[in-house]
């Protein structure tokens, strides 16, 4: 019923978001309290004092194998390359704004097929530009207001995002509230999987409202918990996917792309539901053991219309290796989720009305693990290093690597 | 899971002083002090994951990706 009417409940629960978080002392503005006034001192990081801001580079890096358990007639081997600017900056003592800059530079295996093909396509993205730029405004020390717009052009796909926020601060700062609305508007250039590009454009719609609560527990303990819902309309499905129909009374076909896959039957274009509604809980605790070590327990619960369930849990452990000079964070992912209702590795026979051999819709755990160093040349510059190693049931086995700098002034 | 959550919102009534959140300024106690890795795996994990959405990230919309 919720999932039916979604436009008026989510328009009911974020009138009820507003109604919590804005008060009635909404223009109250106050001097700076003792507490943001030791943090600027400590930190300019901290700061929220105007001339005052900081500025991130980060190189990433993404890479995945591929033995064959996921999707039996396509190499997903794919690489990415990405380059990210990231910088604050506080314009006054209560207005802050923020941007992000980055681009990708893709190379798969099945970019390298299209382009045997002889056509000339970027389907699976062969690049991405994004920017983001965005504000936030200090109503008073307690409640903050916010909102961002964002673009990314692709080969095949555009998109423009409007954001915005409302934090409160509670109970002497010990408590804050948080709720965030994300609307994208999303254009597809349909290129199917041979190609052939005679379908024109499709849209995208997402609307995705997010609450979080942070709490300080104890002197040593604080916690993030959020709730989040996801609608989606429009053209879902991925433009160049495609299931293979096998049938042993067709001609044998050759999927060419991964060339010791010869079946007999015929080849469809992916088709999936045009609506697909999110939820998800997630949370983590994290404690100071000792000024030197740290642990979180952090975690989620996922479902959606489209019949995929997940759940995740991520443990760390933060420790000071050189006392303010080195950090060290290690963290283990587990991650499992349910296939979607229409995803199979493989179709006989019959081609149902939605259809997807997509394996990152199908079911398979993954198990994660990662190292990260962060280096304080100063208080003001630090600088990050980390790999994480993504082992998957289905072998599409996972390689990331990142390294950055953060300067604050 | 309410139980759980009730019980810390009990633990967070009683409060924590301005003076006792010293540890809280530690670095290593720093929820998200790196925005790069958060776009980051943001992204890798929409792409590569059924789900997404969750702390830092967005439930979808605005990318293609792989």
């Amino acid at each position: 019923m919720l999932l039916k009417n979604w436009p008026l409940t989510f328009a009911l629960v974020l009138l009820a978001g507003l109604t919590i978080l804005v008060p009635g002392s909404l223009f109250a503005w106050q001097e700076k309290n003792a507490e943001e006034v030791l943090e600027s001192s400590q930190n300019p990081a901290f700061s929220s004092e105007a001339g005052h801001g900081s500025v991130s580079f980060g190189l990433n890096y993404y890479g995945n194998g591929d033995n064959g358990d996921g999707n039996p007639f396509l190499d997903e081997t794919l690489t990415d390359l990405e380059p990210v600017i990231i910088f604050d900056y506080n314009v006054t003592d209560r207005f802050s704004i923020n941007g992000t800059l980055s681009y990708d530079y893709v190379s798969s295996a099945s970019i390298d097929r299209l382009e045997n093909l002889g056509y000339q396509s970027g389907a699976t993205g062969d690049y991405y530009y994004g920017a983001s730029l965005g504000g936030a405004y200090k109503l008073n020390p307690d409640l903050r207001l916010g909102g961002n717009l964002s673009f990314s052009t692709e080969y095949d796909y555009n998109s423009i995002g409007l954001g915005g926020f409302v934090a409160r601060d509670l109970n002497n700062k010990n408590t804050t509230l948080k709720l965030n609305v994300n609307a994208f508007q999303d254009s597809i250039d349909i290129i199917r999987w041979n190609g052939i590009q005679n379908e024109g454009t499709d849209d995208r719609t997402t609307l995705s409202l997010t609450g979080n609560w942070y709490q300080i527990i104890t002197p040593s303990t604080h916690s993030e918990f959020g709730i989040s819902a996801t609608h989606q309309t429009g053209f879902l499905e991925t433009a160049y996917n495609f299931a293979v129909i096998e049938d042993p009374d067709e001609d044998m076909i050759s999927t060419q792309w991964r060339l010791d896959q010869y079946v007999n039957g015929h080849i469809e274009q992916e088709e999936l539901p045009d609506t697909r509604t999110r939820g998800s809980i997630f949370g983590r605790v994290r404690t100071s053991l000792s000024p030197s070590t740290s642990v979180e327990m952090g975690g989620r619960l996922y479902a959606d219309s489209w019949g995929i369930s997940s759940v995740t849990i991520e443990p760390r452990l933060y420790q000071w290796l050189i006392e303010d000079k080195l950090s060290a964070r290690l963290r283990y992912r587990f991650y499992a989720q349910t296939a979607a209702d229409d995803y199979s590795d493989h179709f006989n026979l019959v081609t149902p009305e939605f259809r997807t051999q997509d394996s990152d819709l199908g079911d398979f755990n993954a198990n994660g693990a990662g190292l990260k160093f962060s280096w304080y040349f100063s208080k003001t510059l630090r600088f990050d290093i980390s790999g994480d190693y993504i082992q998957r049931s289905d072998g599409i086995d996972q390689v990331l690597g990142a390294v950055g700098f953060n300067w604050s002034f | 899971m309410l139980l759980f959550v009730a019980a810390l919102g009990s633990f967070g009534c009683r409060g924590v002083e301005y003076h006792q959140k010293q540890r809280f300024s530690n670095a290593i106690m720093l929820f998200d002090p790196d925005g790069s890795e958060i776009h980051f795996l943001q992204k890798t994990y929409y792409s590569r994951e059924g789900s997404a959405g969750g702390i830092g990230a967005t439930a979808g919309g605005g990318c293609g990706c792989y």
